[in-house]
């Protein structure tokens, strides 16, 4: 089996670099804060309100389903490479597997989770 | 096998070895490809749409402004690097570097010539390493959105992450195809593999579309051999190809699917606080995207690196040839990629931005249901077919001209679908002109209506 | 040997940063700060897979949880205020401390016992021999096992999880309608 250690070295290269060019500018970059320079922008306007407090996000029942469809994501390559050999048994495994999990589908859609106005 | 028993073997014997000599060489290709590439592509996309906006862009920086990227790239790097009064530190500071990171983990997945990948390497899971990379990005989108301690960038951050989440699925489930055809070849003569396992090894999905048995006429084997273009895996599954496409302008925030960088409502979406350095990773980041799903499409429909030459200069093991040939494959590689960032370009320029519910209803009411009845229906005609005792071949003919059949039909349903939620968005003002019209006409006074009428 | 040596340290220096971010979760007093620690404590998951040869297991782990902790954000937004998550609010629930604590020392308790004794590394799944998982990975590599697995030794639970997440989708419905 192949290793595992070049896509490491790559990973740590990729992360120092990132690192690395943030050091660079705060070291080359000019600093002189003032209080206007530093202050959120909202079109030149003063702040009316900061953002921390809770508002609700339309996109939660969105990314429950995004789990869901992950997982069944994950089950579908190992199914794809395999399917010569799997057959008819692994295809109707998957239509059953993919049956249950429609029912959630449709029960949220009919739920209203894929309306935005 | 153990990780470490690489390392230490490696280490030991191994530092100064050809496999050690093709890491340095790769990791420094990738590097430059990266870095180059956002330049390179700024440059072009703001020629491209000059032409297309007949306009002259950029031509005072040098020879017909082709150093306008350079001195933009200097100018960023000696700008202030402005920290937001209350932002949340921390993460307002690391969120440009987890987000640049993963981007350049990901190209560690592309072979760019037969000797420029990665050596050995666990990328035999080269397509799901490349999705979890991406998946990543959008934790980085939602800290930096969040740490602004800005309004518009917060919703950016959220608007970004539900658009990256939801765009995810389909462009995984539209590459699910491709493996499938992989396994259905594999093991087949000439082709890579044994066993009928398929691959989301991107190495072998370029081998599965090159397979070529020589002729022993010299000017064939040069043109054909590895360069089979009626092999290529758009011809069996064009749809794929779009919508994957389709995602992968979702997944990198472009146009028509930028909303979460939409100037005339959110500034500038999660980057809005940035300046500096760190913006530009987050442009250097988004550039990065662009090239790797260019770069992906490019392996697993249009052949990779394939092209006249390649594999018969490089089977001829002479090392010049071999150089030469991987010379080859490296242009080849690279021209495939930036045409089809071209055509990014081209659709940023044409067409105009989706409204947040369009957006959203498109995958998961179009893309999502119609790239899993494409895996069902592959599996299902390869049964068929194979249980009938037919070749493989007309397997493989049957799923193109029904997935070439079913392009059209895609195109179609999203003309429908465009005007029917047009037409949806837009029926109570219709509705009001239609009030407006069967009202009578108001009584004038001196040639102008006495009263102005109440707004429905 | 070296190369057991070198495992062993990835393996504590691997150890003490997991937990260190894992501590991290439940110590953060900012919901936002807690979710991004679990990450980072997922990745390290994910580094430990890696550590024994399993890629696709790794690229897995990253790939769900990276989406999972997504939602946890979106919650953490749209249910807590972040400046009240960091003001110190008196627990209503005094008496669930007492009973996690206790939980937590038999969890340990019962862990290191099993540890110890050696009990949990007798698995039920053929570990030698050539219908065992790791001969397969060896000769037929990382996915195909893992696929072969799923698809013929545990399809049955394989099945059940869809039900299962069908069931946490309607939990999650109702949580979201309620607020």
């Amino acid at each position: 089996m192949a290793t595992t250690l070049p896509i490491f070295i790559m990973v740590a290269l990729a992360i120092l670099f990132g690192v690395l060019v943030m050091v660079i500018t705060t070291i080359i970059g000019p600093k002189k804060p003032t209080p206007e320079k530093l202050a959120p922008y909202e079109c030149g306007m003063q702040e009316i309100a900061a953002p921390k407090r809770r508002f609700p996000v339309k996109y939660l029942l969105t990314g429950m389903l995004f789990i869901v469809f992950d997982i069944e994501i994950v089950s579908f390559y190992p199914l794809a490479i395999l399917m010569r050999q799997l057959k008819v048994f692994g295809l109707i495994e998957l239509l059953v597997f993919l049956l249950i999990l429609m029912v959630g589908y449709i029960y949220v859609w009919r739920k209203g989770a894929f309306t935005w106005e | 096998m153990l990780l470490a028993d690489d390392a230490v073997t490696q280490l030991i014997h191994g530092i100064i070895s050809w496999q050690f000599l093709q890491f340095v060489v790769t990791f420094l290709v990738i590097f430059v490809f990266v870095l180059t590439g956002a330049v390179i592509l700024v440059l072009a996309e703001r020629k491209i749409m000059a032409w297309m906006q007949d306009r002259l862009g950029p031509i005072y920086t040098g020879p017909w402004g082709l150093l306008q990227t350079v001195a933009d790239m200097i100018k960023l790097l000696l700008k202030e690097d402005i920290r937001v009064a209350d932002s949340d530190k921390l993460l307002f500071l690391l969120s440009p570097s987890v987000f640049i990171a993963p981007v350049i983990a990901a190209f560690a997945v592309l072979p760019f010539s037969p000797y420029i990948s990665l050596p050995g390497t666990g990328l035999a899971t080269g397509i799901v390493y490349y999705v979890a990379m991406s998946s990543i990005d959008v934790v980085a989108v939602v800290m930096a959105g969040y740490s602004s301690n800005n309004k518009y960038s917060l919703i950016g951050g959220l608007r970004a992450a539900a658009q990256m989440i939801s765009y995810e699925l389909p462009l995984v489930l539209a590459l699910v195809g491709v493996v499938m055809l992989t396994s259905v070849l594999a093991g087949a003569p000439g082709y890579p593999g044994h066993d009928s396992i398929g691959t989301i090894s991107l190495r072998q999905i370029i081998d599965f579309q090159g397979v070529w048995h020589k002729t022993g006429n010299p000017v064939l084997d040069f043109i054909f051999e590895g360069n089979t273009p009626w092999e290529w895996f758009i011809l069996i599954q064009p749809l794929m190809l779009v919508i994957y496409y389709i995602c992968g302008l979702a997944e990198t925030n472009r146009a028509p699917f930028d909303l979460p960088e939409a100037e005339s409502e959110l500034v500038a979406g999660y980057v809005t606080e940035y300046s500096g350095v760190r913006w530009a990773m987050f442009y250097l980041g988004e550039y990065g995207n662009m090239t790797i799903v260019s770069a992906i499409a490019t392996i697993l429909f249009l052949g990779g690196w394939s092209g006249p030459g390649v594999a018969y200069l490089t089977g001829l093991n002479v090392p010049v040839w071999g150089l030469v040939g991987n010379l080859l494959a490296l242009v080849y590689f690279i021209v495939k990629v930036y045409l089809l960032c071209a055509v990014f370009i081209w659709v940023r320029a044409t067409l105009p931005r989706l409204r947040s519910d369009q957006l959203m209803r498109f995958a998961w009411l179009i893309l999502i249901p119609i790239t899993l009845g494409n895996i069902l229906l592959t599996g299902a005609l390869f049964l068929l077919i194979s249980g009938l005792g037919l070749p493989t071949w007309v397997f493989l003919t049957v799923t193109g001209v029904i997935n070439w059949a079913a392009l059209f039909g895609f195109i179609w349903v999203v003309g429908r679908a465009t005007v029917a939620t047009t037409r949806r968005a837009q029926a109570p003002a219709i509705r009001a002109r239609l009030r407006a019209s069967t009202t009578p006409a108001l009584p004038l006074r001196d040639g102008i209506p006495a009263r102005v009428p109440e707004l429905p | 040997m070296t190369s057991t040596l070198v495992i062993q340290i990835s393996f504590f220096v691997l150890a003490i940063a997991s937990t260190a971010s894992a501590l991290g979760v439940i110590i953060f007093k900012n919901a936002v700060h807690s979710a991004l620690s679990l990450i980072l404590t997922l990745l390290f998951l994910a580094l430990f897979y890696l550590q024994l040869g399993a890629m696709f297991i790794a690229i897995v782990q990253i790939l769900i949880y990276a989406g999972a902790i997504m939602v946890l954000f979106l919650f953490v937004v749209t249910m807590l205020a972040p400046d009240a998550s960091e003001s110190e609010v008196r627990d209503p629930l005094r008496w669930q401390r007492i009973i996690a604590g206790v939980l937590g020392v038999a969890l340990v308790g019962a862990l290191s016992y099993l540890l110890f004794t050696g009990v949990a590394t007798q698995s039920i799944v053929t570990t030698a021999g050539v219908n065992s998982l790791s001969h397969m990975v060896d000769t037929r590599g990382n996915i195909e096992a893992f696929g072969l697995a799923l698809f013929h030794g545990f399809a049955f639970p394989f099945e059940v999880t869809s039900l299962l997440i069908v069931v946490a989708i309607l939990g999650a419905l109702v949580f979201g309608r309620r607020t």
